[in-house]
């Protein structure tokens, strides 16, 4: 305040002292953001996050205490931010920003909006309703030692969703303990196993079935929470953690095998909702393994083949036995770390995760393939959260004194290289034409089988998770305007199971998706095809002209084009706590094709993209 | 990160700067952190001294903000020193720590710390940083012979081998056309071949040919045997040393890094303009006056003298940014501090571990794009006035409103 406003002068500091800011997240660089916005004269600001702190927050997010742990993030972080200026104005709420509460309206009350998110989901949204708001936003991420910034303006610059991204790396707790999909799910389900054993305890890596699960219903589930309630009455004891159970049976190989991949199974099975769409588990008992083949000869070395159930049991009886060994050793309090290149820490995940994998009918991966999928879950880190939010607040000052065009996308790098670069400041992007979120009439292709997909899955894998939507309706081209989903709950649930074929939506047919929370009209082709690659379910193909630049039997999805594709292969890098490096994926892999990291690299406004950005 | 748990850290300065850097390092992890300070907390410092309230005016604010800065981390055992330092200062009780941190402090005395810990053995690691306005720099010397073990901080990369040619060089090809990801120079280490098995365990230095191959050491000799198959190759960090300058050396002839190619001088000037206004305070015994023009006038002056004294002359001096600079410089901006402790916290860090390339040896950010140009190009408009309330704080608080105009 203050002091900065010396620094400032008079025109700013009005500015600073008249503008109302909403400031979306309260983790990692929420917290830093509030500091610095507080510090810095801002007087206006509402603040909204979901969370509630966790243990884990404690060692970055800097304005909670130990005493905060399952309080509001956004309440605390008031309260501590109200104590850097006791005259600000905060509001804090605890709630998803996702919620028909903040419509439209809502944002238009804003002179700015920060983002400090930690999922592309939320992000997407608050993209479209600060575009429908016509808001300036600023939004940023962090990814260990990598951040970014940028500005988006309605008109003026790119949007958050102008650019196609690589798949979101972050997973939601149901999907790693109830509903894994990918290998991916399974190798974080494995660590947190690991954890949960022998490592730090989280709270946040539970590895038992969640009946929380959003998808259970009222009623859904009920059976299982029953049970458990019963079990627990009957038996008289409180629930156990994994590892004091796991500590009293010994480590015993086949009882916490038993459990983990048997009776845990069993009882997700009993959720019958979950399963209503998804091909249901088979659960495991340890004297009664599947014969599964080996998938090379044994002359292919060990790490470099998946393994057979059989041979995964070993493994993890093994791993059992000599990780408890190494946790004894620990003494008292000790505990192990994990560590990739700890043999028995990896042997362990890979084992086991290759057997949830086969309970859930996921392709199993090889030890070492695994290893680079858990060897690159990057940690948040605290210095990196300060810069990029100090970043956001400089961006922000310049947004309010009414020079946007002179904003930069800024990257921050690990360090600096030979030609001395650390902070990279880009210019700013002009909107796509082709962007199916910005452009004047959006539209978007995407590929799929209409005679197997039915219209839940268009709603909720499509709409709502590929294309970000909170409440569609969508009805279609057809002269008549046929209605195939409707955001009013209860009007057309009777066409959820029932396939896009059965509503003749075919090759070239068009459906209207409106979603009337962000604003946001979108015309969907739909191009059909009767088997995808990887037996992907659909594909969204950012242009259509691209599509047809090449036949539909070849593989659509092509990396340096404006396309995503829902599932494609989880290699390069995994995200947890607010870090999403927006755009650039600087995280090289030496088995990326050379063309696809320049894809994902920023462009530079100067120079051209000579090593502008991996330092 | 076992040596950031064994390392103590002590950092000068209580300021906006100087908590924003504690507080990382705290977060960070280390065994013993110390904050010194001999300077009592002015209404002023609240703006950007975050853990300083109001109550605590008059406190020495070392003293008042180490609880606050303590509950941030239990691991960190926090000290606190009320102690001034000064050329005259007894300083063997920095012997003790494995970083030195300054902020706000005098470029001679910067000179004398800097001099003292590169006389220890081993040598401290010495880090200064300052705020001044709308601009801020840091200056990193980590001895004769620092040892960074670990360059990038990248997993080392591993490869399947597909095939090992018997030569001078031997070429191996990787496994199913893989990309090795490596670079020429690169070390590599071998195991699980079958065949040549003398490379298992070996490790040598390679040169790339294309995406799928390089070059290692001669394999003609006898004991290789030839290639059957399997094998995995894997990177090895070859730990590097640097070499640091010291601050009086490397103040007329600075290594500066360029975080922005648009304006390749800016750094040198700010530089420059950092020269000078510790020139113009040895001489003044003050800072410039904000928004001053006779002040900023004086340390354009200063500053062109200085640069006939340094090594490498800064070719056109930025006069716009220098008035900007003397105009603001008793200001302190938030996030400018929360920027540079960012950097600053990790270059502490990197000291201490080792990891990650430090930065050599001055970084300089400035952001006075926040500043509109007719704000900075018409000064009278900023005449003194009396404090608003909006401040947040009473209006009785005259010395705000001397300093700083509304």
């Amino acid at each position: 305040m203050a002091a900065s406003l010396g620094v400032l002068g008079e025109p700013t500091s009005k500015n600073v002292l008249s503008c109302k800011l909403l400031v979306v997240g309260a983790g990692g660089i929420g917290c830093e953001l509030l500091k610095n916005l507080v510090l810095t004269g801002f007087h206006d600001i509402v603040v909204i996050d979901l969370d509630t702190i966790d243990v884990s927050n404690l060692n970055r997010q800097f304005l909670f205490r130990k005493e905060h742990v399952g309080k509001s993030k956004a309440q605390v972080a008031k309260e501590s931010a109200l104590n850097f200026n006791p005259n600000a104005k905060i509001t804090a709420y605890h709630d998803s920003i996702m919620s028909p509460d903040y419509g439209v309206d809502f944002f238009k009350k804003f002179t700015m909006v920060m983002n400090a998110l930690d999922n592309r989901a939320a992000r997407n949204h608050v993209n479209r309703m600060c575009l429908a708001a016509d808001i300036p936003l600023i939004e940023s991420g962090t990814a260990g030692y990598l951040g970014q910034v940028t500005v988006i303006k309605k008109g003026l610059t790119e949007c958050y969703e102008c650019q196609p991204k690589p798949p979101q790396k972050s997973f939601p707790g149901c999907t790693i303990r109830n509903t894994p999909s990918e290998p991916i799910h399974c190798v974080v389900w494995a660590k947190h196993l690991f954890n949960q054993l022998f490592g730090e305890e989280d709270p946040d890596q539970d590895v038992s079935p969640d009946t929380e699960d959003p998808e259970l219903t009222a009623e859904a589930g009920q059976t299982a929470l029953e049970q458990k309630e019963q079990s627990n009455v009957a038996g008289g004891i409180e629930r156990k953690s994994t590892r004091t159970w796991a500590m009293e049976t010994g480590y015993d190989a086949k009882k916490i095998f038993n459990k983990l991949f048997r009776d845990d199974i069993k009882y997700l099975l009993s959720m019958e909702t979950l399963w209503k769409k998804r091909r249901p588990p088979n659960p495991l008992d340890f004297d009664n393994l599947p014969h599964t083949e080996c998938s090379e000869p044994s002359t292919v070395m060990r790490d470099q083949r998946v393994w057979s159930m059989k041979e995964c049991a070993q493994v993890f009886s093994d791993c059992l036995a000599g990780l408890k060994k190494e946790f004894a050793n620990q003494g008292e309090n000790g505990m192990l770390v994990w560590d990739k290149d700890d043999e028995l820490a990896m042997d362990f995940v890979a084992s086991t995760s290759n057997i949830r994998s086969h309970i859930f009918g996921i392709n199993q991966k090889t030890k070492f393939d695994i290893k680079s999928m858990a060897g690159n879950i990057i940690p948040a880190i605290a210095t990196t959260n300060a810069i990029i939010a100090a970043v956001i607040v400089m961006e922000g000052l310049k947004v309010l004194n009414g020079r946007i065009e002179e904003c930069k996308q800024i990257y921050l790098n690990r360090q600096p290289n030979p030609r001395k670069k650390l902070l990279v400041p880009c210019a700013l992007d002009k909107p796509s034409p082709k962007c199916y979120v910005c452009s004047s009439k959006p539209e978007v292709t995407v590929v799929l089988n209409t005679e197997k997909m039915t219209i839940k899955t268009l709603e909720d894998k499509i709409l709502k998770s590929a294309l970000g939507m909170v409440a569609p309706d969508v009805e279609i081209d057809d002269g008549k305007g046929t209605i195939l989903i409707s955001s009013e709950e209860g009007e057309m649930e009777e066409n959820n199971d029932k396939f896009l074929s059965e509503f003749h939506v075919g090759n070239g047919s068009i459906l209207k998706c409106d979603d009337f929370l962000q604003s946001y009209e979108l015309k969907i082709i739909i191009a059909h095809k009767d088997k995808l690659e990887e037996d992907k379910e659909f594909d969204v193909v950012g242009d259509l002209s691209e599509l047809h630049a090449k036949p539909l039997v070849e593989q659509p999805t092509n990396q340096n084009g404006g396309t995503t594709s829902h599932q494609e292969e989880e290699d390069d890098l995994m995200i947890v706590d607010e870090v999403e490096v927006i755009k650039s994926g600087t995280k090289r892999k030496a088995d990326q094709e050379p063309d696809e990291i320049n894809a994902k690299r920023p462009k530079s406004s100067g120079d051209h993209n000579d090593d502008i950005v991996i330092l | 990160m076992k040596q950031m748990a064994n390392s103590a850290i002590l950092i000068y300065g209580m300021g906006g700067l100087g908590i924003e850097i504690a507080k990382n390092i705290a977060l960070a992890g280390v065994k013993n952190l110390t904050i010194q300070d001999c300077k009592l907390a002015e209404i002023q410092d609240l703006g950007t001294q975050f853990f300083l309230r109001e109550e605590d005016v008059g406190k020495n604010r070392a003293e008042a903000s180490s609880s606050r800065l303590a509950e941030l981390n239990p691991y960190v055992s926090l000290s606190a020193l009320k102690t001034g330092l000064d050329c005259d200062s007894d300083l063997s009780y920095l012997a003790r720590y494995q970083c030195v941190i300054l902020t706000e402090a005098p470029l001679k005395v910067q000179i004398c710390v800097n001099n003292f810990c590169r006389q220890q053995t081993p040598q401290i690691k010495f880090i200064s940083a300052d705020v001044f306005g709308v601009c801020c720099g840091a200056f990193c010397d980590f001895g004769d012979n620092f040892e960074i073990t670990d360059l990038d901080g990248e997993e080392p990369k591993e490869i399947f081998i597909e095939k090992i040619s018997k030569g001078k060089p031997g070429v191996v090809s990787c496994f199913k056309n893989k990309m090795h990801g490596f670079d020429t120079g690169d070390h590599v280490t071998f195991r699980e071949i079958y065949g040549m098995t003398a490379l298992n365990g070996w490790t040598c230095q390679i040169k790339v040919l294309s995406p799928y191959m390089f070059e290692i050491c001669d394999t003609t000799g006898e004991e290789f045997a030839p290639y059957k198959h399997g094998g995995i190759a894997r990177q090895v960090k070859v730990s590097q040393n640097a070499s640091f300058k010291s601050l009086e050396q490397e103040i007329l002839n600075p290594s500066l890094l360029i975080p922005d190619l648009c304006r390749f001088e800016a750094p040198a000037n700010i530089h420059l303009g950092f020269l000078a206004l510790h020139r113009f305070n040895e001489k003044f015994k003050r800072f410039p006056k904000a928004w001053c023009v006779d002040d900023s006038s004086n340390l354009v002056s200063l500053a062109k003298g200085l640069n006939t004294e340094l090594t490498n002359k800064v070719t056109t001096i930025d006069e716009d940014l220098l008035n900007v600079l003397s105009y603001t410089n008793t200001g302190c901006l938030s996030p400018l501090c929360a920027a540079l402790g960012g950097f600053v916290a990790q270059e502490g860090i990197k000291a201490v571990t080792g990891k990650f390339t430090p930065l050599k040896q001055w970084l300089y950010l400035d952001c006075r794009d926040v500043i509109n140009k007719e704000e900075a190009t018409t000064p009278d408009m900023f005449t003194p006035r009396l404090v608003k309330q909006q401040l947040g704080y009473p209006q009785n608080k005259t010395k705000l409103s001397c300093v700083y105009p509304l």
